[in-house]
């Protein structure tokens, strides 16, 4: 673990980029699967979902360039600048189109760079999806409605949305960053998140769907909820030595307590209706459910910066096995706990058949093979798939001394201008 | 593609003197710069703390955007005596042989110079940080002038105009040597096997072999483990990670997409009836 680490600031806005564009991207996907597999009666919450996704993206993509320190250059993650003033002195847009192409710029081994393609494409496909919802887009949305076409677009705009949800956690892993190069499961712990807290968001707005519709919601929530209840424990536990010191800070007790209570268990006990609220149950289920994906998002990309200083003075104790320390005894205890508990739950509340408990128990003892694996060995991140850790998808990776322009397959270095004291006349 | 320069700092050598922070302010025009606090938490908080820290020596306190070396001043307590020990290390821009910088630079405007040097080509710059959180080292900060990214240039002016960077041709004491790497790595062998000879057997090279992202062009000769200069042992190149955490996350989207289609799948019977066979709810 490295805390010799500088600061890269990413604040406010990239953690709003992250809860928003994860509610965006779960509204679209779960709009999707209800176009594809849903009833009619479900429709208008799958218009709801496609009304929410493209307003999110667009403010994303606004958070995100008020984030750059030179916002009017945000082009530059798409487009080659040097090759783009080549088209335009070609004429471009009424010429020079095959300049233009040869511009576009993708380091697919990058999740910055990649992401910022799949945002924009998904910023496209939400976009079009959206004019669908409304009474001016119904061209569109005949040859683009229930049939073959259709669906094949909304998949492939699922795909894009999924993939925004998870690369913002891959993101931060591609660092070298206490905490967040760490963890495997911050991609997937997002994703799930995503979906959370965008079915959140759609049972806040969609008063006007029916209740069959609502309690099909609220089915798909209770999934959604469970699947990242598991993730955020095993993520909890790969942390390893990590995890103590964690607890060490407030941004600590904001990631752990925050989104365990708030975002997964006050949300999980209100959809059980184990408390005697009524109507409100679902309201209440939904706004923690949305407070509990925020402060995970806060708390990942906040406490990067906060364990530097900790993590400096704590650099031997870290590599210890977890299971060793209170926090990870505690973390075992409490997963065991919610595997035994959450099915049986499921099963009086939800009347799940005792067959279908069964694989919950199943699905649960995932969850602790996970957190017992992680616990139970010295500090190391890509421990569970050490194969895959081998895979070489970048040409920086295995480059040799003197071995080529490696990962940065964009050099042009005719083209580099120098702040220097050297006088030309002087060569 | 010729062949890596690449600078070897013999730590043993350093006397503290900070001639190479100053050459490099000097040749590069880099200003003096506020010393500022370290941001702990979000909101983002940082503070001017005042000139001298009163750590040491060392008054510049970490690499920034204008202090592209920065001499390190370690005070050891030596066991058994109530003396303090110093090592002293002037710090820079490793030019990684597999950069993490370069790698994510999602503008491809940091650039790998025929010199086999790592160069942050500015006007392509706008801005996003991640090259600050991919460097294991800590070496790259923000301007707060043009706002673009900044650091050693390992003299890519003076390179290209046969000159030595400017911190190698300061340093009174031959502790930063520059040179083609393969020549300098065989001087750090032979000066390795003399401190071995003269009974210093914690002397190590850093960098010098492939172990540390594929090779540093700038590495070192320490006396202690790397950790103590502020150095970590096992960085990782950002892309290494990205495989596996794709993996989960398709894992993560498939029984995602799984559940929530189960749970607007169509039912034969309405709710409230019995519950139909192998019902999810």
């Amino acid at each position: 673990m490295n805390p010799f680490v500088a600061d890269p600031e990413w604040g406010w806005w990239i953690t709003l980029y992250f809860f928003l564009g994860g509610i965006a991207a779960g509204a679209y996907f779960v709009a999707t699967l209800i176009d594809l597999v849903g009833q009619e009666a479900d429709r208008p919450l799958a218009r709801l979902g496609y009304r929410l996704a493209f307003p999110l993206v667009a403010l994303c993509g606004i958070f995100l360039t008020v984030d750059l320190e030179r916002p009017e250059r945000f082009w530059h993650m798409l487009f080659q600048s040097e090759v783009v003033r080549e088209a335009v002195d070609a004429g471009w847009p009424w010429g020079g189109w095959g300049t233009m192409l040869r511009a576009a710029q993708l380091k697919w081994w990058s999740p910055m760079s990649i992401g910022a393609w799949v945002l924009a494409l998904f910023g496209l496909w939400s976009s079009i999806s959206f004019l669908m919802t409304f009474r001016g887009g119904e061209i569109l949305a005949r040859w683009l409605g229930q049939n073959w076409r259709g669906h094949l677009f909304r998949i492939t705009g699922s795909c894009l949305g999924f993939f925004i949800a998870s690369y913002t956690g891959a993101l931060l892993t591609a660092t070298n960053q206490p905490l967040w190069s760490l963890s495997d499961w911050i991609g997937p712990l997002f994703l799930t998140s995503a979906s959370s807290t965008a079915i959140a968001v759609m049972l806040l707005f969609g008063r006007g769907v029916s209740d069959e519709t609502r309690h099909r919601l609220e089915r798909a929530d209770l999934w959604a909820l469970g699947l990242e209840l598991i993730l955020f424990l095993i993520f909890l536990a790969s942390l390893g030595g990590l995890l103590p010191l964690v607890l060490t800070t407030w941004q600590g007790w904001f990631l752990v307590a925050g989104t365990l209570l708030a975002g997964l268990l006050i949300p999980l006990t209100l959809h059980f209706g184990l408390l005697p609220l009524g109507a409100s149950r679902v309201t209440l289920a939904a706004l923690f459910a949305l407070a509990g994906g925020f402060l995970l998002r806060y708390g990942v990309v906040s406490l990067a910066p906060a364990l530097l200083q900790p993590l400096d003075m704590h650099l031997q104790s870290v590599n210890e096995p977890l299971a060793g320390s209170t926090p990870g005894i505690a973390l075992i205890a409490v997963t065991v706990l919610l595997a035994l508990a959450i099915p049986m739950g499921l099963h009086r509340q939800w009347r799940l058949s005792w067959g279908w408990t069964s694989l919950a128990w199943g699905v649960s003892a995932l969850a602790v093979g996970g957190v017992l694996f992680y616990s139970t060995r010295p500090t190391s991140p890509r421990a569970m798939v050490p194969i895959i850790a081998l895979v070489k998808i970048s040409p920086e990776d295995g480059r040799e001394r003197g071995g080529g322009v490696g990962a940065s397959i964009y050099n042009r270095p005719e083209l580099l201008r120098l702040r220097t004291k050297i006088v030309e006349s002087n060569k | 593609m010729a062949d890596a320069v690449g600078f070897f700092t013999d730590t043993t050598l350093c006397i503290g003197c900070k001639a190479c922070q100053v050459a490099c302010h000097e040749w590069n025009a880099l200003p003096a710069g506020r010393r500022k606090g370290v941001s702990t938490s979000l909101p983002l908080v940082t503070a001017d703390l005042p000139p001298l820290s009163g750590d040491s020596y060392d008054n510049t306190g970490s690499f920034s955007d204008v202090n592209w070396r920065h001499v390190k001043f370690i005070e050891q307590d030596r066991p058994g005596t109530q003396r303090v020990a110093w090592l002293m290390m002037s710090d820079v821009c490793k030019h990684c042989v597999n950069a993490p910088c370069l790698e994510v630079c999602p503008t491809s405007a940091i650039l790998r110079t025929e010199f086999d040097t790592v160069f942050i080509n500015e006007p392509a710059c706008n801005g996003c940080r991640d090259c600050v959180a991919a460097c294991p080292f800590g070496v790259i900060h923000m301007s707060e002038e043009r706002h673009v990214a900044q650091k050693c240039t390992f003299c890519y002016d003076r390179l290209r105009n046969q000159m030595q960077p400017a911190c190698a041709q300061a340093c009174p004491t031959q502790s930063i040597q520059f040179g083609m790497v393969e020549e300098l790595r065989e001087r750090a062998k032979k000066r390795i096997q003399q401190l071995h000879g003269q009974n210093v057997p914690e002397a190590r090279l850093y960098g010098e072999d492939d172990k540390v992202l594929g090779g540093l062009n700038s590495f070192y000769l320490l006396l202690d483990k790397p950790e103590t200069y502020g150095l970590p042992s096992n960085p990782q190149l950002p892309s290494t990670t990205v495989p596996t955490g794709s993996l989960w996350s398709i894992v993560a989207a498939f029984f995602t997409f799984l559940g929530i289609m189960f749970a607007f799948r169509e039912r034969r019977q309405p709710r409230g009836k019995a519950t139909p066979k192998g019902d999810r709810p």
